[in-house]
């Protein structure tokens, strides 16, 4: 089963505790950042960068009263379900665990950034002020999500079964959702996370926008938003389509052997054709 | 059919400017290697594809493709009067696609792993089937070229190796390239059996060639592949080039404008080869492949039109189109491509006239390889709906111009080292 997690932005409060927590988990050294430096306010740092995997959004929406809201939104790698990075890597330093993380494995990367031409959603950065630079982005936590049992005894006493599933639970989630306090982001199954995603839409229809951002887009993500304002006014890109991208590249791929018969067949049949013209004109002579 | 070597002084006036701007140029890698792609470029994460990419990898591969259009052309369509042309056109193939993979090696961020494709073998990726391509595409022009080696130091033994030898490794290639592109053991074999039976019916139909056709036909395929796949790369971002632009038929556009801007590249060189080394002017034979260009061209020219028309159609009902498509900017790059590097050189091309008039005629060939050139950094990133606007920085620029002048040095030396150009007395 593959996993996502549920980003619900009504009850995001921009504390940014993800955000820290992120940084935290993948050791990622600081940026020198200034408010109000790019269009964003107090939006900090302004975008993603091989030092941020993941970025809370300060959007500013204007509400029915003409007044302003802050609503906040989450970026990090979407963990798409049919990846354009991962189509596009030369030498698979990037693939789809079964899980539902997207991993980059820099032993194999040749730095050519084809990942991020092809990503839909502007994600892998560049380490370009590196001499050997690699590409970075949000990894899911996958080593988090792959670990966590609990030691069998904690200062000397034995756990229950209980502690035991709930060390298990906190050490695997994501550090970003552990971090979240206000129950804005929810770790678990694609599948259930969609369920509950249209539960809170057709319990609370004022409250939500009819559209889960990530069911369709692009062929899906693992990461599913909901919210009270169009996605647009939060900065999502809405022109994707439901047509996943690897899709047409997959038809393309796809055809080569075929254009190897095809070709050799043409070019040889032209090739004999006009040697048998030659001939039959030598002998007409 | 006989070639000799350009009887000329190796060290003139233009070698040595041409050799300056190399070592330019290298300055310019180097300050690229200690510094960084950060501090020497202007890319970025919403720009992560800038002149190298564009120009010094996708254009000079079009820019190449005069070796495979000229050698179908030769040996495939029974063109034989252009003969004397196959040398120099592989010459420079050799030259634009070395040099593609050498820029290359400055443009990504760990040069030393440019190897890497070699046992890293993700059968999905289209820019692996590139990297492959382009690999085995470089051994069949120096294979090309080899007859060439073989005149020039007198290597009898070495050649009749070569003839038993090449069309083995032709279909031993294929059958391998189908593998790891599908990583299916019976497509191997089925390209293996196919390519054979190709190999014993020609064997037996054809006359005495100079090259041997299979390998003729594995440049070819190749080709035909790598060329629509550069324009297949950018199937993935949809959301992002003006779909001026893109379509799921741009590996085809891509295909036919390699031929058309290869086979210019050729007219343009045979204009200035009679100035600059002194070979035979071959007006006529010129003339004679200008036209197919033009013809070549309006067959494209309705494509392009038609292939955007069919992608406003398709898109009419999402109400995406201005998104898509981008903004009045796009539209007149597009219009100003379609009318000067095509409708006009398509016109001139198509008067007999001007297709016999040398001015008018090499005219029409460089708004080709304008339009060409154009058209390349317009998918890679000028065609772009992306935020803010990507400049290549002096480095960038130099590294460019270092790679094109140290092209021109390297074939003129060619030219004047091995028989690459015909004897006057065929003519």
């Amino acid at each position: 089963m593959s996993r996502g997690v549920l980003v619900d932005t009504t009850l995001c409060t921009g504390c940014r505790g993800c955000q820290v927590a992120c940084k935290q988990q993948n050791k990622l050294p600081p940026e020198e950042t200034t408010f109000f430096a790019k269009a964003g306010g107090y939006q900090n740092p302004a975008d993603l960068s091989a030092r941020t995997y993941s970025l809370v959004t300060f959007n500013e929406v204007e509400n029915k009263n003409g007044h302003f809201d802050w609503v906040f939104a989450r970026r990090q790698c979407m963990h798409c379900e049919e990846p354009s990075c991962v189509s596009a890597c030369l030498v698979g330093a990037l693939s789809k665990t079964e899980s539902g993380a997207v991993v980059y494995d820099e032993t194999k990367c040749i730095g050519c950034r084809y990942c991020l031409l092809s990503c839909p959603f502007g994600v892998p950065s560049f380490e370009w002020e590196k001499t050997v630079p690699f590409v970075r982005k949000c990894t899911f936590c996958f080593t988090r999500q792959a670990g966590g049992d609990a030691p069998a005894t904690v200062n000397g006493k034995a756990l229950d079964s209980e502690q035991r599933a709930r060390h298990k639970e906190t050490q695997t989630k994501p550090a970003c959702t552990k971090a979240c306090h206000t129950g804005a982001l929810m770790f678990g199954e694609r599948e259930e996370l969609l369920v509950e995603a249209r539960n809170r839409i057709r319990k609370n229809p004022k409250r939500y926008v009819n559209h889960i951002y990530g069911e369709k887009e692009a062929g899906g993500t693992s990461w599913l938003y909901l919210a009270g304002v169009s996605f647009k006014k939060l900065g999502f890109p809405m022109h994707l389509g439901e047509r996943s991208f690897p899709s047409y590249a997959k038809a393309a791929k796809d055809g080569v052997p075929h254009v190897m018969l095809g070709v050799g067949a043409m070019l040889g049949g032209f090739y004999w054709y006009n040697q048998r013209c030659a001939e039959v004109a030598k002998k007409g002579e | 059919m006989t070639f000799q070597r350009i009887d000329r002084k190796i060290v003139t006036g233009p070698t040595v400017l041409l050799a300056l701007l190399m070592l330019v140029g290298l300055g310019a890698v180097v300050m690229r290697m200690m510094n960084g792609l950060g501090a020497t470029t202007n890319m970025s994460d919403v720009w992560p594809w800038g002149l190298w990419k564009s120009f010094n990898v996708m254009t000079l591969i079009a820019l190449g493709a005069g070796g495979f259009s000229s050698a179908a052309l030769i040996y495939i369509f029974g063109g034989e009067k252009y003969h004397g042309f196959a040398r120099s056109a592989v010459l420079w193939g050799l030259m634009a696609y070395a040099f593609a993979g050498g820029s290359l090696m400055v443009d990504i961020g760990i040069p030393w792993r440019i190897v890497n494709p070699i046992w890293m073998w993700p059968e999905h990726s289209l820019l692996f089937e590139v990297a492959w391509c382009v690999m085995f595409y470089l051994t069949v022009l120096a294979l090309e070229l080899a007859p060439a080696l073989f005149e020039r130091f007198n290597l009898k033994g070495l050649e009749s190796a070569w003839k038993a030898l090449v069309p083995i490794y032709c279909i031993i290639g294929l059958s391998f390239f189908a593998y790891i592109m599908t990583h299916s053991l019976i497509w191997a074999v089925v390209i293996l059996a196919f390519y054979g039976i190709v190999a014993a019916v020609l064997s037996r139909a054809g006359r005495k060639q100079s090259t041997p056709i299979l390998l003729v036909m594995f440049g070819i395929v190749l080709s035909s592949l790598h060329q629509s796949t550069l324009g297949s790369l950018f199937l993935l971002v949809p959301d992002k080039l003006s779909h001026f632009w893109w379509s799921p038929r741009l590996p085809f556009n891509f295909l036919m404008s390699a031929v058309i801007i290869g086979l210019s590249v050729i007219v343009l060189e045979r204009t200035i080869a009679p100035k600059v080394f002194g070979v035979p002017r071959q007006d006529e034979l010129l003339a004679k492949l200008s036209r197919f260009i033009g013809s070549f061209l309006w067959l494209y020219l309705i494509f392009r039109i038609l292939d955007v028309v069919v992608e406003g159609f398709s898109l009419a009902g999402t109400g995406h189109l201005t998104v898509a498509f981008g903004g009045p900017e796009k539209a007149t790059m597009f219009v100003s491509e379609m009318f000067l590097g095509i409708a006009v050189p398509a016109v001139l091309l198509s008067i007999r006239a001007c297709r016999n008039h040398v001015g008018a005629r090499t005219f029409a060939v460089m708004l080709v390889i304008a339009g060409g050139i154009f058209n390349r950094l317009a998918v890679c990133f000028i065609g772009m709906n992306l935020p803010g606007e990507y400049v290549p920085s002096m480095i960038e620029i130099l590294v460019t111009v270092g790679t094109v002048a140290t092209m021109l040095l390297l074939f003129t030396l060619g030219a004047k080292l091995l028989p690459i150009y015909e004897s006057r007395r065929d003519v």
